[in-house]
């Protein structure tokens, strides 16, 4: 887990994490609102980039199929470490809506570590705060 | 001497500290008019720390010494352009270079962005280079024109050596040449307003490093330290852009209303540079960062070339035709 | 041109009844070696949209139906055509001579159905990738036994921590 490592480095990455996101579809909904106006992420010092090679954090929202779990694979490791993964929404715990699905992957930390989920189809704003803020106070917990 | 050593090392510290709390101030105050909250002030420190942290990597397929050495060339030359620009005293670098000399360092920085994207072997970089190109050729005719009428308005009023940045900063050149010259010498400042978002890569001329569309454009394998010293090279590439035009257009200094004295006098002048610094990239880059969606390329090179090369020969004409009246 | 006028010319032109079963939706059911020309034919009359391209798996009568929605801009009606093939060897000719959008809707029955469409320009995969099964819409699949089998065994992961396929 990559929380673990590192706690130095982590501890100036949380001041100011840069965003990824990868997702299919009904995932990003409601990171949308996330990064706009009303629950603004960048006072929290985040923003949205465009390209893994600047990302601290990559957000994989919803589910992913074989076909684009393998895509994803390959931006995980395309991110300079240390970086944060999330998985957001209850696809990539468990498959969700989709857990009897031929295609989708049900388990999310089968093919890339990861560090937090956060439930919820898709979860609000408000959790994803909830859930950022965890990963926050769990660096600056330790040491 | 050794004042002038020392200086030429604590200026571009200077300018590196000043350029990103500027560009933390930029951030809230667009955040505001968004109706947002926005980042603290400090910001950008911890972008930069934080980017030093990273691991740097560099692509099997780029080129590496470019690709390394692209970033400390960009910094450095915009370093490099701060210690020949008058900060409200007189330049570090005084009798050495003049306002041409500027002019051929200002191009170093793009043309380490453009060289940089090239290196890195990934076609969206290759598409940024090519468009950072195009929009260097672009908003290169208007900053033309823009200085050379300053300086020809200038000699025509007997100046010394029109092209000395302490010649242009010591004749403020808004009275020289009556009421047509007033009026043309707004329109070439509004132009040359217009031109300062274009070289700093800010909405609506951020082409070069569009995110939506190239993810990430020029710095698409960019990361960790090579991504800081382009951040900071940024940063201190808009100090020293409206340095220039503060230095052409709003030379007044503060310490003479006050009739200060000793050592008070260049520091209140220095920090009254340091507002109209503030003012000029709120004006130019912040407000349109805020009100205005990118553009295409191809508009870009039209929009250089239509309106603020029109208006800007209209302003010289204009100011021709105060100093013969 | 009415409902009644676009039934009374196909019946005359290819001898076959179709059916008015709403206002502005007609339905004809034809047999699946002629349905090439029925389609060039529509698309004189003036049907020249095809919204998509669809299969239905009859698996008791060891058929698959194929429908084509076609619609009218000139007339504004819609007008369905139905042919059967045979479930087994499922080959049919492809329409996309006649409408270009029809291309990657056969494309995709392709990859879901198994339909070989004869005269299409590419049928590569669109969703799946690495697929050994039986085309996944088909009435004997049993995906539930398969993702059952592929992703939750109980005897030891087949998948190690972070392995990259490529």
């Amino acid at each position: 887990m990559m929380i673990m490592e590192d706690a130095k480095k982590l501890k100036r990455l949380v001041k100011s994490v840069w965003v990824f996101n990868w997702f299919n579809s009904c995932g990003f909904t409601e990171i949308l609102p996330v990064v706009g106006s009303r629950w603004d992420m960048e006072r929290f010092g985040m923003i949205p980039v465009a390209s893994p090679r600047h990302a601290d954090c990559l957000i994989i929202a919803g589910y992913q199929t074989e076909k684009s779990i393998r895509r994803a694979q390959r931006i995980y490791r395309q991110m300079p470490k240390p970086a944060v993964v999330i998985g957001l929404g209850s696809c990539s715990m468990s498959g969700g809506m989709y857990w009897d699905s031929y295609n989708t992957i049900k388990r999310l930390s089968d093919y890339i570590p990861v560090d937090l989920y956060i439930p919820g189809c898709p979860p609000r704003p408000e959790a994803i705060f909830g859930g950022i803020m965890k990963i926050v106070q769990k660096v600056k917990g330790n040491g | 001497m050794i004042m002038r050593v020392l200086l030429a090392m604590a200026v571009p510290v200077a300018g590196i500290l000043i350029g990103l709390l500027y560009k933390g101030i930029d951030r809230i105050l667009a955040a505001r008019m968004q109706g947002r909250v926005g980042p603290p002030v400090v910001q950008p420190f911890r972008d930069v720390r934080k980017l030093l942290v990273k691991e740097n990597i560099v692509p099997d397929d780029a080129v590496g010494w470019l690709f390394g050495s692209m970033p400390f060339i960009a910094l450095v030359s915009v370093m490099a352009i701060l210690l020949y620009l008058p900060l409200g005293v007189a330049p570090v670098l005084e009798g050495y270079g003049d306002l041409i000399l500027v002019l051929y360092l200002l191009i170093i920085p793009s043309l380490a962005l453009v060289l940089g994207g090239f290196a890195s072997s990934s076609p969206y970089a290759s598409v940024g280079g090519q468009r950072e190109m195009v929009k260097m050729m672009s908003y290169e005719f208007p900053l033309a024109i823009a200085v050379i009428s300053v300086a020809w308005l200038l000699y025509s009023s007997g100046a010394g050596n029109v092209f000395s940045l302490s010649v242009i900063s010591g004749t403020p050149v808004w009275g020289l040449a009556g009421i047509p010259g007033l009026a043309g010498l707004a329109l070439i400042f509004l132009c040359l307003l217009f031109v300062i978002p274009g070289e700093l890569g800010r909405v609506p001329f951020d082409v070069s490093e569009a995110d939506s569309e190239i993810a990430g454009g020029i710095f698409a394998e960019y990361s960790g330290r090579n991504l800081a010293l382009f951040y900071l090279a940024d940063a201190v590439k808009a100090v020293a852009m409206a340095s220039l035009a503060v230095a052409l257009f709003l030379p007044y200094t503060v310490s003479g209303i006050f009739g200060l004295g000793g050592a008070a006098a260049p520091a209140a002048d220095f920090l009254f540079h340091l507002l109209k610094v503030f003012l000029v990239l709120f004006v130019s880059s912040t407000v349109m960062r805020v009100v205005t969606g990118r553009l295409a390329i191809s508009r870009v090179v039209s929009v250089y070339w239509k309106y603020p090369v029109i208006l800007s020969f209209l302003g010289l004409l204009l100011i021709m035709g105060g100093t013969l009246v | 041109m009415d409902e009644k006028d676009i039934i009374g010319k196909i019946e005359k032109k290819f001898g076959i009844k179709g059916r008015i079963f709403r206002e502005r939706r007609i339905s004809v059911k034809t047999e699946s070696d002629g349905l090439i020309d029925l389609c060039r034919y529509l698309k004189g009359l003036g049907f020249g949209h095809l919204s998509t391209v669809s299969v239905t798996d009859f698996i008791g009568d060891g058929e698959y139906e194929i429908l084509y929605f076609l619609w009218s801009y000139r007339d504004d009606l819609a007008l369905i055509a139905r042919t059967r093939i045979s479930r087994e060897e499922p080959s049919m000719d492809s329409v996309s001579g006649i409408w270009e959008e029809a291309q990657i809707h056969e494309r995709e029955l392709h990859e879901l159905f198994g339909v070989e469409f004869r005269g299409n320009p590419d049928l590569s995969g669109l969703f799946l990738e690495g697929w050994d099964q039986k085309p996944p819409f088909r009435k004997d699949f049993d995906w539930r036994e398969y993702v059952r089998r592929k992703y939750y065994r109980n005897d030891g992961r087949e998948r190690g921590y972070f392995e990259v396929e490529k």
